[in-house]
């Protein structure tokens, strides 16, 4: 979420009902009360007006049909500033859900379904369509089911810190020189190098050198003059330098 | 103006490709940017489509004839509201406005779903706008509604088709269009979840309410196409099989088949794959319903004509869509794979199946039948006619078998149902079904058709009323409140189960609709003024004719007074109008006297101006108004299972203790109270078929005018119709049996085309078998899954796992259900 605040448009945090949070940008013309659709509906009645004016034809059902037509152009207008706006802002990640985040939406869906399971089951019970057994032995099972899963999603707080621990394991052990998975996946393997240098050690201030003799910025993968792989270079002098 | 409509066209052709190619980029390399940026240009597609549409509707309005299409669809002389509704009569206009219809419905449902759904808007996004391409490209590349003449423009219209020029078919197909339009929203979500591979049940939330959505417009639409037919074709019925109205009815089928296999997904994780497939199969048949309205593969009185290159295209484009569609799921089968286990075959999940099993033989059965006129032209040769005979012997029991799960299906619980439970449940239906069965059998009823469905449409009502008043209960024990009280917050607490029900009580209403047909009675009579003729309860007499006209048209219009016991009814006044330009095409305008329980429909089926004599078609339509009532009963059910829970929670608290009572006050249609007149100097009248089998004959022989929509000659009221009947008449009397005069059509016309249905020999015998084949071969299917359901659930039974007995654990489940209302 802090990638989002840092753009450099202002930005409000909306919370998200559904999944998460989601960042709603709103620029400073519509912080003070001002929308771009202001400014296209105003369009769309001037150019309504000047094509009435002009209309050579009188009808009132002609009037009208050229006054809507006015407005669907305005409309589209505004389309087309909605379609381009976008591009011209700079890209916030999406998707950026966590893994753990997901699982836990599925198992709450799940527990709810099985919830309105047992329900409808005590429902139909209650109308006299279920037996006493049948009922005892689907709402046991059903039970168990919700029983189960509220188990997991109260285990699944744990998910976070057991993903990260994990992840800071297998970070740590591709960081050292002798390790296979370096040549295996150099690449990746580097990428995550600098940026775990970066998280780590030297802060986001700090950057790093090509060959060429450029500075590059500390999380650069390739360098920004020559164009050559940063980021085994990076990588071999951050485990060199803790060495 | 006509430039700028091109020029919207192809700009709104290059902004569906932005943002086909925008969206997908996004998707692919998580760029919000561009993903926002491919919502815009679908609003750009909605908005750029509307101008065009605007543009276009004014051409209309004011008449600019250098556009070919205003030209050949209007006059200046048209009323403007079919002036309007003039944008939609052809081809052309009609592709342009399924485009904007689109556009309108998928901004809208991406809109409304683009933060609940954020991983599959994009892919939404970009399968709305291919689609939407699709339909552009054909407008751009083959049939521009904006194309001009090279030549000085004609200096007024040829006008829209006399048969359009009805209220009814005014409203129908933008009715049906919208219903077309919102299966393509149910299939983007498909292929989206089938692309990201997030197959969880989320996708199915939004995809359900579009579905009902589109199953509301399709069904409004296929209502407004039953009445503009019994208003407008003048021929006393109201479905007629026609290959336009089955086009509208396949996705219908699918999608009412859908709706139901849905619950059992939700419910118990089943069916993952037929759901998908069914949502393909949906959005297939919309496209392929438009495929044989406008390529002219099929003959009909809606058709637009034989259009070859139209045709391929279509055919281009709907194997794109199997292909990619039925690809992705073989793709993504591993993650479709749901937990199948069948507790027992006497449960709602085996209900459901059957259901699917018989809605989906409906739609092959009426797909084959509807196209079995080409396929046999195709391959032999030989054109032939499928006509309502050979419909109606399949679909009826199908009906019927239908009707009977609607009433089946809610007695069922989930999972499993005991004997002595199906006692209780069924008790009083099936006492319903029996006191109805006794009192037709009082009343002399013995047309059994009608019989059962009157005696299952009692054993559906008390199925849905037992249902009500059992859940009230059970909510009343529960919450301690009045009974109707209780009964609305059921109503609201399970909006789709109860809005279901009302549904299907809509559906019984249909059905009493359906059974009466089987009371109909038709007469066609010469009248001479004062004579009269009496069908039924009722005596029709002939007052005069009267000839008049406007600036539209000339109309010969017929003055009847009806009786009903010797009591005056008022005075009909049925018509034929010769619109200007299409005096060959002259259209019926039929005079009812409606009634709850019956319509006397009268039809000015030829005329003597100098004699004052006139042939009238009169037919009494016992229950026909039930049809469109329930059809209504349908849209509130409806409206009621999509209402949003915050909607529901205002209205309970401002619904009056009388509001159900006033509502079903409402629906009920009281005959108009009239003065009593007793007829006088009754005279003879001839009634035209002479024999029972000249009557069969005037059913079993289509009119082969070819405009008239291949109605049978007892229904037509052209004048080629005229002439088939009185040589039918001439057949008859010279004493030929009824295969004598088969073959003599078979003969004068080269082929079996006359006759209402294929004979059952040689090749055509495939059209009599297919039912066969393909009902044995789905009931096999369904049983075999279940078996093997069956087995799979006996095998595995310990999914009741222990999952140790946590007595807080246990507290906190009870609490929750607590909760949960």
């Amino acid at each position: 979420m802090s990638s989002a605040t840092s753009i450099e448009q202002q930005v409000r945090v909306k919370p998200d009902t559904t999944r998460g949070d989601r960042p709603a940008k709103k620029t400073s013309t519509e912080a003070a009360g001002g929308h771009p659709w202001h400014f296209f509906v105003l369009l769309s009645l001037v150019a309504a007006t000047v094509a009435v004016v002009l209309s050579r034809q009188a009808t009132p059902a002609h009037l009208i049909v050229i006054s809507i037509t006015m407005a669907a152009a305005g409309v589209a207008a505004a389309a087309l500033y909605r379609m381009l706006a976008p591009l011209l802002v700079r890209e916030v990640s999406t998707f950026n859900e966590p893994l753990t985040e997901r699982a836990r939406s599925t198992f709450e869906r799940e527990k709810t379904l099985v919830l309105r399971s047992i329900k409808e089951l005590e429902f139909d019970r209650a109308m006299g369509k279920l037996s006493a057994k049948d009922f005892d032995e689907m709402s046991g099972r059903l039970r168990a089911r919700a029983l189960m899963l509220m188990k997991q999603l109260d285990e699944g707080s744990g998910y976070r810190a057991e993903i990260e621990r994990e992840l800071r394991e297998r970070m740590k052990v591709r960081l050292k020189p002798e390790t296979p998975d370096v040549r295996l996946e150099p690449d990746t393997t580097a990428a995550h190098g600098v940026r775990l240098q970066a998280d780590t050690e030297a802060g986001p201030e700090r950057s790093s050198a090509c060959a060429c003799g450029t500075v590059n910025d500390d999380d650069a993968i390739f360098c920004k003059r020559c164009g050559a792989k940063l980021v085994l270079v990076s990588a071999a002098d951050d485990s060199n330098s803790s060495e | 103006m006509p430039a700028l409509g091109t020029f919207l066209l192809l700009s709104t052709f290059v902004v569906c490709a932005y943002a086909v190619a925008a969206s997908v980029a996004g998707a692919r390399r998580r760029s919000e940017r561009l993903i926002e940026s491919g919502i815009g240009a679908l609003y750009l597609i909605a908005a750029l489509m509307t101008v065009a549409s605007a543009l276009m509707i004014h051409a209309f309005v004011t008449d600019n004839y250098a556009i070919k299409y205003v030209q050949r669809y209007s006059d200046s002389a048209q009323p403007l509201a079919y002036k309007i509704a003039s944008y939609w009569g052809g081809l052309d206009g009609s592709i342009m406005f399924w485009v904007f219809l689109l556009s309108v419905f998928g901004s809208t449902a991406v809109k409304v779903n683009r933060e609940k759904h954020r991983e599959l808007i994009p892919w939404v996004v970009s399968v709305i706008a291919a689609t939407e391409m699709f339909f552009i490209f054909l407008m751009v590349v083959h049939n521009n509604p904006f194309s001009t003449f090279l030549t000085p423009p004609p200096t007024d219209g040829r006008g829209l088709n006399p048969l359009l020029q009805n209220f009814y078919m005014a409203i129908h197909p933008p009715s049906l269009y919208t219903g077309f339009v919102a299966m393509t929203i149910p299939f983007a979500f498909g292929i989206a979840a089938l692309a990201t591979g997030h197959l969880d049940d989320a996708w199915l939330r939004a995809v359900r309410r579009w579905t009902m959505i589109g199953w509301l417009f399709l069904s409004f639409g296929l209502t407004l196409g039953m009445l503009w037919a019994y208003e407008e074709l003048g021929w006393g019925g109201f479905w007629g099989w026609d290959p336009v109205e089955n086009a509208g009815l396949l996705p219908w089928f699918t999608a009412t088949a859908f709706l139901h296999s849905v619950m059992v997904q939700e419910r118990r994780g089943m069916l993952r794959v037929w759901n998908v497939t069914l949502v393909i199969l949906t959005f297939f048949l919309t496209i392929f319903g438009t495929f044989m309205t406008r390529s002219g593969v099929v003959q009909s009185v809606h058709a637009f004509g034989e259009d070859r290159e139209l045709a391929l295209l279509f055919t281009i484009f709907m194997v794109a869509i199997l292909t990619t569609s039925f690809g992705l799921v073989i793709y993504r089968l591993p993650l479709l794979r749901g937990r199948h286990e069948l507790d027992s075959w006497v449960s709602r999940e085996a209900a459901f199946l059957v259901n699917n099993w018989i809605l989906l033989f409906s739609a092959f059965f009426v797909l084959f039948a509807t196209m079995f006129p080409t396929l046999s032209e195709a391959l032999r040769g030989e054109r032939l006619t499928v006509g309502p005979t050979f419909f109606n012997t399949w679909m009826l029991p199908i009906g019927l078998i239908l009707l009977l799960l609607t009433g089946i299906g809610p007695l069922l619980a989930w999972r499993k149902s005991t004997i002595a439970n199906l006692l209780q449940q069924f008790l009083w239906p099936s006492t319903g079904a029996l006191t109805a069965i006794v009192a037709l059998l009082a009343f002399g009823v013995r047309v059994w058709s009608s019989g059962i469905c009157f005696a299952l449409s009692a054993f559906v009502f008390v199925t849905i009323a037992q249902e009500f008043v059992r859940g009230a209960r059970v909510r009343q024990r529960a919450t301690g409140t009045d009974i109707l009280t209780a009964m609305i917050g059921l109503v609201a607490r399970s909006k789709r189960r109860y809005g279901g029900y009302i549904v299907h009580l809509g559906i019984v209403l249909i059905f009493l609709g359906f059974a009466g047909q089987g009371f109909k009675q038709e007469e066609q009579v010469v009248l001479k003024p004062a004579q009269q003729v009496t069908v039924g309860h009722f005596t029709v007499r002939h007052d005069g004719l009267a000839v008049t006209s406007d600036n539209q048209k000339q109309m010969i219009t017929g003055h009847v007074s009806v009786f009903k016991d010797g009591k005056s009814l008022g005075v009909l006044e049925p018509a034929r109008w010769f619109f200007n330009k299409h005096e060959d095409q002259p259209t019926t305008e039929v005079a009812i006297r409606r009634s709850g329980a019956e319509d006397v429909y009268v039809v000015l089926a030829g005329y003597d101006v100098a004699s004052q004599s006139a042939t009238y078609a009169i037919t009494v339509n016992p229950l026909v108004n039930w049809i469109w009532i329930g059809f209504g009963v349908m849209a509130i059910g409806t409206g009621i299972a999509l209402l949003p829970d915050i909607a529901f929670s205002f209205a309970i608290a401002r619904i009056p203790s009388t509001a159900t009572t006033s509502l079903l006050l409402l629906l009920l249609v009281f005959p108009a109270g009239l003065r009593a007149q007793h007829a006088e100097n009754p005279q003879e009248v001839l009634t035209v078929p002479k024999s029972a089998l000249e009557r069969d004959l005037q059913k079993e022989i289509i009119c082969m005018c070819g405009t008239c929509g291949r109605k049978r000659i007892g229904e037509c009221t052209c004048a080629r119709a005229a002439r088939m009947r009185e040589e039918v008449s001439t057949l008859v009397a010279d004493g030929k049996s009824r295969e004598d005069v088969y073959q003599y059509y078979i003969a004068k016309y080269g082929s079996q085309e006359p006759l209402a249905s294929p004979i059952n020999k040689g090749f055509n015998r495939l059209a009599w078998l297919f039912p066969y084949v393909l009902g044995t071969s789905g009931a096999v299917a369904v049983a075999f899954a279940a078996i093997r359901w069956s087995h799979r659930q006996v095998e595995s039974p310990s999914t009741s796992v222990s999952v140790g007995i946590n007595p807080e654990l246990q507290a906190r489940l009870d609490d929750e259900l607590r909760d949960l209302d």
